[in-house]
């Protein structure tokens, strides 16, 4: 019985994990969307609540975090 | 979670624009904390094809009368009917949008921003006849573009749905009395 619960609730993390896209996915799509090139995301640090530094494989550095306003922000590091 | 969104005093509260995108999206804290160090980003995976939520299906467009030679040739596949939702009202849209899992949250609020922009710029020219009304549809056009290019992949019924509503869409955004109800 514990097997089957410990399965369902594997399967279901698993759907939940591709429910919405992965960080760096949404990192690098919305430096797309503003026009910033990077290439691919190489890494990403999270600073603190949506808050990250992005680190492109073309070389370029990003600080991607929510300003005032409820507005994304981004900052060339 | 979006409580600071909550908090946004929208002008034109329920304005469909708005509606369009995030208003009440979750914010984006979508991370599971990556380790300290900087995290080593997975290998890259390929978008599958999601089974899309069930959408109430809006009245079809006219049905045009089938070309009787289609129908008469056995063995050909009849063309496929109209997609249920090929035609969504903005408010539909807006909800689906909201929910779509395709869109990651950033990418949600990066797009809500724009959307503000936009719906700020034809407040203006609403109230003041003024301003330059070629700029606001181009800058409609790029937000529709990027979203359909976002949403092509996971969601296509959707993408379609936009891309078949969206001149409708910025018909009522520039009539005045449409915005004013949507306003409201």
């Amino acid at each position: 019985m514990s097997r089957i619960a410990i399965a369902l609730g594997l399967s279901l993390l698993a759907l939940a994990a591709e429910a919405a896209p992965a960080v760096p996915e949404d990192l690098l799509a919305v430096l797309t969307l503003r026009g910033k090139p990077c290439g691919k995301i190489a890494s990403f640090e999270r600073k603190g609540e949506s808050d990250y530094i992005v680190t492109c494989t073309d070389g370029h550095k990003y600080r991607v975090f929510i300003g005032p306003g409820d507005r994304v922000v981004i900052e060339d590091k | 979670m979006f409580a600071r969104s909550a908090r946004i005093p929208f002008g034109l509260v329920g304005l469909a624009a708005c509606a369009l995108l995030a208003c009440g999206e979750p914010e984006p804290e979508p991370a599971p904390a990556p380790p300290a160090a900087e995290a080593p980003v997975p290998p890259e995976r390929t978008p599958e094809p999601r089974a899309s939520a069930p959408v109430p299906a809006p009245a079809p467009p006219a049905p045009a009368p089938a070309p009787p030679e289609a129908a008469a040739r056995p063995g050909t596949p009849a063309p496929a009917p109209p997609s249920a939702d090929s035609s969504l009202s903005l408010e539909e849209l807006g909800q689906r949008i909201r929910q779509t899992p395709a869109i990651g949250a950033f990418s949600k609020l990066s797009l809500k921003n724009d959307l503000d922009d936009l719906v700020d710029g034809l407040r203006n020219y609403h109230a003041r006849k003024e301003g330059d009304l070629e700029d606001l549809h181009q800058r409609y056009e790029a937000l529709v573009l990027k979203l359909i290019t976002l949403l092509e992949d996971d969601e296509p019924e959707l993408a379609l749905a936009l891309t078949r509503s969206r001149e409708r869409i910025w018909s009522r955004l520039v009539d005045p009395v449409e915005f004013a109800k949507l306003s409201t």
